[in-house]
């Protein structure tokens, strides 16, 4: 992160409402024609505020992305360490990412990490501060079922299945947007982790928590 | 010589483009205006903002793309070719040349909870029309399924696949990379099929 991206004293429901609100901004006005002022009279805050902690709409796009990959990654993080095998470690992973979408709502945030990758395709600086983001919630994922490839019948789809998990949360993320509801989700993903078991050298126990 | 009246179907496939490769977010009006090759003053005309044109791109696209995924169902009877060709064709959709790293149907403008906001409703109509759709044939394949079969969590999973194939396309994945998604997807029907 640079130095201004997170001033010490805000704390991070602050930080996070300003970036919340100015997503919002970018939907309805668009990212390129509204301003810095635009986003300071949204988040409830003085212009020159939001600009010395966050010289540039860039800049403050690129803060707003690390943010939100961050929060996400930590998570899914703690989920891969506590579990071993790689179907729990899966299962786990899914279960926190559902949560973390239902918590964020019912906070009254937005889901948004799509609109700021998206909008990384038109700005350099939200697209460096992206690629930067090699340890990502996708790369701890592929790094599982590197580590895990013993226990698949094929240690060669590896990959694929770090490729189809991450598929698959991208789904979830947007089917909670479309407004399903938790359970609906948690059946979803318990349904998605048939496949890993197909390819598991040894099956898996019924273990479904639900 | 009066001059021809502008082609509406280009305008708003040039819009469409425009919207796919830099998202609604990152999309101003005159980028939209620069794309379509007409007069400013006529685009505003005829839409009355951008979200206005979307809309209008968003019905265009469904239209022509998303009658496109669908026709796969029509076609098949066994609802796991149904399904694995939908999803392979949305494969080809997202990863065709003129439409490289992004997804025309971007949700986010279900978060700005604006009252008014048709697009939100275009949005989840379409993801409707495809859950009914893959619930549909499902429940027309029954007899082939194990009894029991969660009809409804299949289908919402196969639209997972759906939106997680399109913003994986917008991440880079390749076609292949996709393909192989697709058909390790294809295992959880599998996994209820009566063998």
């Amino acid at each position: 992160m640079t130095a201004r991206d997170s001033i010490p004293d805000d704390p991070p429901e602050k930080v996070e409402e300003i970036f919340d609100k100015c997503v919002r901004v970018f939907l309805l006005k668009g990212y390129k024609s509204c301003t810095m002022d635009d986003i300071a009279q949204a988040a409830g805050c003085e212009p020159d505020w939001l600009k010395e902690r966050y010289p540039t709409k860039s800049e403050l796009t690129a803060a707003a992305l690390r943010w939100y990959y961050i929060k996400y990654s930590s998570n899914i993080r703690s989920e891969l360490a506590i579990h071993q095998d790689i179907y729990a470690a899966m299962e786990a992973t899914l279960f926190a990412f559902i949560d973390i979408c239902f918590d964020q709502l019912e906070t009254g945030r937005g889901l948004f990490v799509r609109t700021f990758i998206d909008i990384s395709n038109v700005d350099d600086t939200v697209l460096q501060a992206y690629q930067e983001l090699q340890d990502g919630w996708e790369a701890q994922i592929l790094e599982k079922f590197s580590l895990c490839r013993s226990e698949l019948k094929n240690p060669e789809d590896a990959e694929i299945l770090a490729c189809y998990v991450i598929t698959v949360i991208e789904g979830l993320y947007e089917l909670v947007k479309l407004g399903k509801s938790r359970e609906v989700m948690y059946k979803v993903a318990i349904l998605s982790l048939n496949v890993i078991e197909t390819k598991l050298k040894y099956g898996q126990p019924d273990r479904h928590s639900g | 010589m009066a001059t021809p009246a502008p082609d509406i179907e280009a305008m708003l496939e040039a819009s469409v483009k425009t919207f796919w490769k830099r998202g609604y977010e990152a999309t101003s009006f005159d980028d939209i205006v620069t794309a379509m090759g007409v007069s400013r003053e006529f685009v505003e005309d005829t839409f009355s903002s951008k979200e206005d044109l979307y809309v209008a791109a968003t019905r265009w696209y469904i239209r022509n793309y998303g009658r496109r995924l669908l026709s796969g169902f029509a076609l098949h009877s066994n609802c796991c070719d149904a399904i694995r060709v939908a999803l392979y064709e949305s494969v080809d959709v997202l990863c065709e040349k003129d439409a490289p790293g992004g997804c025309l149907l971007s949700s986010g403008l279900l978060e700005t909870s604006n009252q008014d906001a048709i697009l939100a409703k275009e949005i989840e109509e379409l993801h409707a029309t495809i859950v009914t759709a893959i619930s549909r044939k499902l429940f027309n394949c029954r007899e082939c399924l194990k009894e029991g079969t969660d009809i409804e969590t299949v289908a919402r999973f196969y639209a997972a696949v759906l939106e997680g194939v399109a913003s994986q396309s917008g991440n880079g994945a390749s076609k292949e990379q996709l393909y192989r998604v697709v058909d390790l997807s294809m295992k959880v029907l599998d996994s209820y099929r009566i063998s």
